[in-house]
């Protein structure tokens, strides 16, 4: 794990949310404010899928409580015309509701199990949504889901509003995952990845400390289903897929388990990149796809990890020679 | 009476078919607790490897076509095994994740390379035979024979042959097969190469069926996700049974409600499965 709160972190950090608030203020290329809002999304959903990552399971159903998400909103702004303010905790809430039963029957398996079932799970909550035309849209998805209010300020020409929701949202989620991740609840987290027999024998209840993590992670893959529904006014079974599930634990891969960095890092750069490069569709799949098997392969730790030990090999060099370990024991 | 019929005579064919796909998940499970996920595109790329080489320029005869995506699927699978699977030293988790990534690059190369224009194996037995009123096309008997024969190999394979024994030997356990000099190492490449050709057979009978495209993998390896956890990882019996009744009952729903919904009740019967048997119905204790 990283070094806790040391004053260049907080500077960093510091200047970086400065910078974030103030970037509307600079920049005026809608673009980029698209591309900003795009990555907050992303970083939203890898950082609730890393919470459960902790433990060492990774839900691939998280598209899919991201998508439960995104359909409450769309539902209940769109049909029954309730605001988006109203709309967004209880888009929040259902998934984190559905999550309670099956995340209660997915961790009664373990490990590449639990993958499977959360998989499958995924897949279905996708299957029901396209197979039911009435209320869901089938295929079609729902078009024209209202923006939030008032609807004056969140217009489709402009971004700056959706920008900061987008930016207040993400900060909570990040905040609130931080948190917990550096409470005693995380620590409990950090010793079921440990030990999960070490952990339940000083009387850890280790399946219930599973399922908080789980309907936590559902919940705010809710909160950035919810963003995403009034931010595009569109969604399909097309878009949270399983391969969206994937491409957010190839963020997780990259940046790196180890600490709450590894999410944000891995999905700003890999938002970013394809960005610049224009890759669409199907050629992304296969970039992706190999950048994970790359990152795997080469830097089983991720970015953040890699550059950790950067500091640590630098700090140790300083110091007189020692016999040095080339700690790259594997994490996932 | 003769919808039953025709639900029951399809639903196995799919069923055994599935079969033949999970059995090559469960083998590679059973043996070294890798859960592969670039058996989907073994299936896939083999199902393109038999139509370029039997229906295009080449025009080979169905058999040997067949023969050389076999070698070709099993060349692939060896080569995923060194690059993917051994430098992750065979981690459960590390295998899945990693396997994903080439599963998704080898799928949409093949968008690249081979676009989305639906094709198909053309039969090798054409027509349809009326069994007492029910229609099944002569080349659904031959996909279920062939699956049948293949299944029935892999059993005499595994318990009547010298390398079939040492896999069981590794499976049950592969300290002790070590030292009644057994080694692992080729155990391994024996199984991928196994598993490979079970792909690669059940590609060409599913490219004949229901057509070949890039993402033709990615459904025939979700239900054999399923199948091998109704039926308990590493199970054959367990396999088998499993993947004729979910056959069954996607011809049932598919037929009755329409395909999509085959799917959630899949899933369904997987959630019922976790709640009363979390290991499936012949499975391992679950404690990987």
């Amino acid at each position: 794990m990283n070094a806790g709160w040391t004053s260049p972190t907080v500077a960093l950090v510091a200047a970086l949310l400065a910078g974030l608030v103030a970037l509307p203020l600079l920049v005026t290329d809608a673009y980029i404010l698209h591309v900003m809002i795009l990555i907050g999304i992303n970083v939203m959903v890898a950082v609730s899928m890393w919470l459960l990552g902790v433990t060492g399971l990774i839900s691939f159903g998280q598209a899919g409580f991201m998508f439960i998400g995104a359909m409450t909103t769309a539902l209940l702004t769109k049909s029954l015309g309730w605001p988006f303010w109203l709309a967004l905790p209880l888009s929040a809430l259902v998934p984190a509701l559905i999550a309670a039963p099956v995340g209660r029957l997915s961790l009664r398996v373990r490990g590449v199990y639990f993958f499977l079932v959360t998989l499958a799970f995924g897949q279905v909550v996708n299957g029901v949504f396209a197979y039911f035309q009435e209320p869901f849209g089938g295929w079609y998805g729902i078009r024209d889901i209202p923006a939030p209010q008032p609807a004056s300020l969140f217009t489709t020409l402009n971004k700056v509003p959706f920008y900061y929701l987008c930016l207040a949202l993400t900060l909570i989620t990040v905040g609130v995952v931080y948190r917990v991740s550096r409470s005693w609840f995380g620590n409990v987290l950090w010793s079921i990845r440990e030990s999960e027999l070490l952990a339940a024998s000083v009387g850890i209840d280790v399946p219930g400390t599973k399922l908080i993590a789980f309907v936590v992670a559902a919940l705010f893959a809710g909160v950035a289903g919810s963003f995403y529904a009034a931010y595009f006014a569109y969604i399909s079974p097309l878009v949270f897929t399983f391969e969206y599930s994937v491409n957010m634990l190839i963020f997780i891969v990259v940046g790196g388990f180890a600490s709450i960095a590894g999410p944000i890092v891995g999905a700003v750069v890999l938002t970013l990149v394809p960005e610049m490069f224009r890759m669409t569709g199907k050629y992304q799949l296969l970039a992706f796809g190999l950048i994970l098997i790359l990152s795997m392969r080469l830097m089983p730790q991720g970015i953040a990890g890699a550059y950790a030990a950067f500091r640590a090999r630098r700090v140790r060099s300083s110091l007189p020679a020692r016999a040095q370990s080339p700690g790259m024991d594997r994490e996932t | 009476m003769t919808l039953a019929l025709q639900i029951v005579t399809s639903g196995l064919v799919t069923g055994l078919i599935y079969m033949l796909i999970a059995l090559g998940v469960t083998l590679l499970f059973g043996i070294m607790r890798v859960v592969n996920f670039v058996h989907g595109e073994l299936v896939m790329l083999s199902a393109f490897a038999v139509y370029f080489l039997g229906v295009g320029e080449l025009g080979l005869p169905f058999a040997l076509a067949m023969l050389c995506a076999a070698a070709a699927a099993a060349a692939v699978g060896v080569i995923c095994q060194y690059v993917l699977f051994r430098p992750m030293h065979y981690d459960i988790l590390n295998c899945f994740i990693i396997g994903i990534g080439a599963s998704f690059a080898l799928r949409s190369a093949s968008w690249a390379i081979f676009g989305p224009e639906p094709i198909a194996i053309p039969a090798v037995v054409p027509g349809v035979m009326n069994l007492g009123g029910v229609f099944i096309a002569n080349q659904r008997l031959f996909a279920a024979g062939l699956c049948v024969v293949l299944a029935i190999a892999l059993y005499l394979f595994l318990h009547y042959t010298r390398p079939g024994k040492a896999m069981r030997a590794v499976e049950q356990d592969r300290e002790a097969a070590l030292l009644m000099g057994i080694s692992s190492e080729q155990v391994y490449v024996t199984a991928f190469i196994i598993s490979a050709v079970l792909a690669a057979v059940g590609g060409a009978m599913l490219g004949s069926l229901f057509g070949i495209d890039p993402e033709m993998g990615a459904e025939p390896l979700l239900k054999s996700f399923i199948i091998v956890q109704i039926g308990g990882m590493g199970s054959i019996a367990g396999t088998v049974i499993a993947a004729l009744f979910i056959g069954l009952t996607d011809s049932a729903t598919g037929t009755l409600f329409g395909g999509e919904l085959a799917f959630i009740i899949d899933f369904a019967i997987l959630m019922l499965i976790l709640i009363v048997r979390p290991r499936g119905l012949f499975g391992y204790d679950v404690s990987h």
